[in-house]
């Protein structure tokens, strides 16, 4: 069997995967829904007054929309950053955007206490939630990419996410000193990440600007790939370092700034899918990764959110604690199974 | 098809260094260098002279502080990152790459000067790539990963890869580095092999003078922030090669072809023989410190004497005694257990 | 006539002797007990002059923890707090709620949550000094504290964790009282803690009348509440990231929507706190409600769909009548959790006004307001 057909199958193979946990995430919830009611959905063979036919179309086909979105973003971007900084331990918030998210929300929800005037005071509306998180991250990876600029070492940058996100969270940590108990929940259950606070509506904008991160990366794969023989060798083989560079900037801005202003910070699939991608498919090609990382990453997320309501009741469960707890034990088995072949 | 060029590199007053914070540090200045066909480079220099500054510069991939520097004929600040990437490929010294990397992968990869944005790689990659792969013999390795070949076929990996980019002009940043010697030689037969029958023109640094001097068409010795080229030869005969040593304790012996400590604390001893036996009895001997001498009488005389089955030594101390060894190690033994300490 | 009065003296000395041993043998035959209607965090006992307050189970999940308090008018007695204080400090502005009702506001000192207090004659106080800011939970001002030198420190205590700090400042000499009374589940058990506090003032007769008044004037408006046809059904709060937080059916606001005359959409979710339910969930029931309450902190209709932008989809959305509990606020500060403590009754009111009487003016309400 040819490597192309070995990729075909495995491909089909997932795709298929992926409908089936769509079919059974769409089926979750409280009202009750049959398979069959799902087919008569999309051949438009019902009349729209059925039990389910609403919670259908207003809550549960946006969630699984954006579960794949969302799984598919923060993977592709989370594998643009291991691969830039070639890191294992790289993620899509690495350089800051989480915390830019952070903090915009924070001052948003908290700034009552700390400003005598919070956007909460004239009532939160969801618009404003995304907004706040959208400025802050664009601030500070404003802020990351005008350094960005005048250094050469890539290593450097790294660090300066990481010191960046640790003086953010110095900020909202003296923001949630400062507020009340109420507020201070509201804040805590947005960093907890949720799937369900994206309508039909919103996804009018969450699903350009995934796809367009997505593109970025594919148009890129191939100078990624060389990326990855050292930045020294790439050059010598007449990649343009700086223009990739903000090409993946982009790209991780629009994927992971995205999905945090929409969905709160949700964390591990970016750091987990690519190496799981990377160790099951053995291969180090980004133009094989990066499909296998959207599939898998969607999958994976589709999994999390039918997890994240056992059994279709009333109890839900934060998105980042299911992401957490399914995925950890499963790349330390990953890694321990296959010692060698990341980085050398 | 080969295309001709009249030069393939030629510098012509450059000067290259470093900027930091507005202190600027000048590596090598008022450079004038040429480099044609079929030529093997060895450019060879102390620690720190700037001998990575140097290929990284002819590359393209720092800039010029000054100077106009050609590749095949074409000024470099004309040429596109991909143009630069077809005449000129780069090996540098060892880098930690992903273990999981096909050596196949890495190869092709020297195809992407030639890649279109979405078409890939071109079409006769693949032929290129094998080629590649056959010169440096690592054809069989194609589908293993990094992590599983030998330190010596990785590095032949990544000259494959130079090859399958197919340009005239090969850089290499001391590629014998990590090698075993049965590797080395290998390398430079090849890179020979490419310089006579490919017409390529390969520039490579190393500290291995012994090789340098057999295999090199041409010497680039930094000295003094500027370079001196000159064939192997020359460079022994005036004398210039001692200028990569500190010429005090150190000169270089053009009978011998190395560098050896001046001053001999242990005397002087007659040495008698012939071929290469007495040769390398004389390294042992002015190893352990004695001076040689032919033509002097008296004193402490070893005489080598080769059979068809062994070798022989006779040693004649000047007390008359006289002893006879079987070994190097067994002579040295003796000369040593007489207490001929050092002065 | 002689032996009659002999006899007669015996038995008087011999009841005497029995009830003095029984006072020896045992304090709570003679100390007689304030029995509480509702309330169930506190007990109130008299003990020979002395009054014994006791906080029982004062966070939550606590077990088997009571914390004993010793009043006297005399302030004699080890680990007394003499009685009535007269300067007091508070950590939350439900202390200050009750103090105030008991007229005794001009005795707070110091307060936690200063910019948080609606009442006027206090803010005017706490704009020249006299009142000052305590800071919050674990980060007090210790400070402030020990140069105020209150009488005593109303404190609440949400974890375990908290204690320490207090217990530095009863060893400095502040002794602390923690209030219990934000466990109450039924709105008249938090509000009978003011009788907890009028000891404090040596005002206890007015704590039971106010008691009492409030428990009549809170049922009086529940039995007439009942006269009513119509039972309205009751959603509170506004969906936060795609999930509808609501508090259970034992709750302080499901009570007042019971007590009123109402039914609560999550009747069947048993439990004191919020839970989340999927808005899936409330979508389907939404069909049903009648009066949508407590809508976050928003005061029109369309800052109510901005929440959430699906939220426009429910069934007779249009129909549904929205009421905030933010008619008396002030920039941070919202009288219904401060006032509204100690008169439930006001605000059954104002729930049994929106219920029931469909006619019924704005102008009526006292904590609520339509929003349009």
């Amino acid at each position: 069997m040819t490597p192309q057909n070995k990729h075909i199958i495995t491909g089909s193979l997932l795709v298929l995967a992926l409908l089936l946990l769509a079919v059974i995430d769409l089926l979750t919830g409280s009202v009750e829904m049959q398979f069959g009611d799902v087919i008569r959905f999309f051949t438009g063979s019902t009349d729209g007054a059925e039990i389910w036919y609403d919670s259908f179309r207003l809550f549960r086909i946006p969630r699984v929309i954006t579960a794949i979105l969302v799984g598919a973003g923060l993977s592709v971007s989370g594998l643009l950053m291991q691969s830039l900084f070639r890191n294992p331990l790289a993620g899509p918030y690495i350089l800051g955007i989480s915390s830019g998210a952070s903090l915009g929300v924070a001052i948003a929800v908290l700034g009552a206490g700390a400003f005598g005037v919070g956007i909460m005071q004239s009532g939160m509306s969801e618009l404003w939630l995304v907004i706040s998180a959208a400025a802050g991250s664009f601030l500070i990876m404003l802020l990351v990419a005008v350094i960005a600029i005048r250094q050469q070492d890539i290593m450097t940058l790294l660090v300066l996410g990481v010191l960046i996100g640790s003086a953010v969270s110095a900020i909202v940590g003296l923001l949630q000193y400062m507020s009340q108990a109420g507020e201070l929940k509201l804040y805590l259950l947005w960093t907890m990440g949720s799937l369900r606070s994206v309508s039909l509506q919103d996804l009018n904008y969450l699903i350009p600007v995934i796809g367009i991160g997505i593109l970025l990366a594919w148009l890129i794969s191939g100078n990624l790939n060389l990326l990855l023989l050292g930045e020294d060798a790439a050059r010598s083989l007449g990649v343009r370092i700086q223009l990739t560079r903000f090409a993946i900037f982009v790209s991780v801005s629009l994927l992971a700034g995205g999905i945090t202003a929409f969905c709160g910070p949700i964390g591990f699939i970016g750091i987990a899918v690519p190496h799981i991608v990377r160790t099951v498919f053995k291969s180090s090609d980004h133009r094989l990764l990066i499909p296998w990382s959207i599939i898998a990453g969607a999958g994976i997320m589709l999994g999390a959110d039918i997890l994240s309501n056992p059994g279709g009741g009333n109890i839900i469960l934060p998105i980042n604690s299911i992401t957490a707890l399914i995925g950890i034990p499963f790349v330390i088995w990953l890694i321990i199974s296959k010692r060698k072949s990341f980085f050398q | 098809m080969i295309e001709k060029y009249s030069t393939y590199l030629k510098g012509q007053n450059l000067k290259m260094g470093y900027q930091h914070s507005g202190k600027t540090q000048i590596i090598l200045e008022n450079l004038n260098l040429q480099a044609n066909a079929s030529e093997l480079i060895g450019l060879i220099g102390r620690n720190g002279s700037g001998k990575s500054t140097l290929l990284r510069c002819l590359m393209g991939m720092r800039p010029l502080m000054q100077g106009e520097l050609i590749l095949l004929d074409q000024p470099i600040h004309y040429c596109t990152p991909k143009q630069k990437a077809r005449k000129i490929a780069y090996v540098e010294a060892s880098v930690n790459l992903p273990g999981n990397l096909r050596v196949y992968e890495i190869v092709a990869y020297g195809r992407y000067p030639y890649s279109a944005l979405l078409r890939k790689y071109d079409t006769d990659a693949k032929t290129k790539v094998h080629h590649a792969m056959e010169q440096m013999k690592v054809l069989h390795l194609a589908d293993r990963q990094l992590h599983q070949i030998s330190d010596g076929e990785r590095q032949r990996c990544m000259i494959a890869r130079a090859l399958a980019q197919d340009t005239p002009i090969i850089l290499l940043d001391e590629p014998a580095a990590h090698l075993d010697i049965a590797n080395r030689y290998e390398l430079m037969k090849m890179l020979r092999k490419l310089a006579d029958e490919q017409e390529k023109c390969i520039i490579m640094s190393s500290h291995d003078l012994d090789i340098m001097l057999n295999y090199s068409d041409k010497l680039w010795l930094i000295h003094q922030k500027n370079i001196i080229s000159q064939a192997p030869e020359d460079m022994v005969i005036q004398k210039n090669i001692e200028l990569l040593v500190n010429a005090s304790d150190l000169n270089f012996s053009m009978e011998d072809a190395k560098f050896q400590m001046m001053g001999n604390p242990r005397g002087w001893l007659s040495l008698k023989g012939e071929g290469l036996v007495f040769q390398w009895t004389k390294r042992a001997l002015q190893r352990i410190g004695f001076d040689i001498e032919c033509n002097k009488i008296g004193g402490l005389n070893v005489i080598v004497n080769e059979c068809d089955e062994s070798t022989e030594w006779e040693i004649e101390f000047p007390d008359k005694t006289v002893h006879k060894a079987f070994s190097i190690e067994q002579l040295i033994d003796i000369l040593k257990s007489k207490h001929y300490e050092r002065t | 006539m002689k032996r009659q009065f002999i006899y007669g003296f015996l038995i008087a000395f011999a009841c005497c002797a029995v009830s003095c041993q029984h006072a020896d043998v045992d304090d709570d035959t003679t100390a007689s007990l304030s029995g509480n209607l509702y309330a169930s965090g506190f007990q109130i006992k008299h003990n020979k002059g002395d009054i014994l307050l006791t906080v029982k189970n004062p966070w939550q999940n606590a077990e088997n923890i009571n914390y004993e308090y010793r009043l006297n008018s005399s302030g004699k007695g080890k680990n007394v707090i003499e009685i009535p204080v007269q300067r007091v400090a508070c950590m939350s502005t439900t202390h200050v709620s009750f103090i105030n009702q008991l007229g005794h506001a001009d005795k707070i000192v110091a307060l936690s949550g200063t910019n948080h207090v609606y009442d006027k004659k206090l803010r005017i106080r706490i704009e020249n000094q006299s009142v000052q800011e305590l800071g919050f939970s674990e980060n007090l001002n210790l400070e402030t504290l020990i140069q105020l030198k209150p009488d005593v420190l109303f404190a609440y205590v949400i974890s375990p964790a908290e204690l320490p700090q207090l217990q530095q400042l009863e060893e400095l000499g502040i002794p602390v009282i923690i209030v219990g009374e934000y466990l109450e589940q039924h709105p008249l058990g938090k509000m009978e803690w003011i009788r907890f506090f009028s000891y404090f003032f040596d005002e206890p007769e007015r704590g039971e009348a106010f008691t009492d008044k409030i428990i009549a004037s809170y049922l009086d408006v529940q039995q007439q509440s009942k006269f009513y046809d119509n039972e309205p059904t009751v959603m509170l709060n506004v969906p936060w990231q795609g999930v509808w937080w609501t508090p259970g059916s034992d709750s302080y606001m499901a009570q007042f929507i019971r007590d009123a005359g109402g039914k609560y959409l999550f009747q069947d979710m048993k439990g004191n706190e919020s839970q989340a339910v999927d808005m899936e969930t409330v979508y389907q029931r939404a069909k049903d409600v009648d009066i949508w309450l407590n809508p976050g902190s928003v005061k029109t209709r369309k800052q109510v769909f901005d929440s959430d932008n699906r939220v426009k989809y429910f069934e007779n959305f249009d129909l549904i009548r929205i009421y905030n509990n933010n008619r008396r606020v002030g920039d941070n500060s919202n009288d219904f959790f401060e006032s509204g403590v100690v008169r439930p009754d006001l605000i059954l009111k104002d729930l049994s006004y929106i219920f029931h009487a469909e006619n019924s003016h704005p102008d009526s309400l006292t904590y609520y307001q339509i929003l349009q």
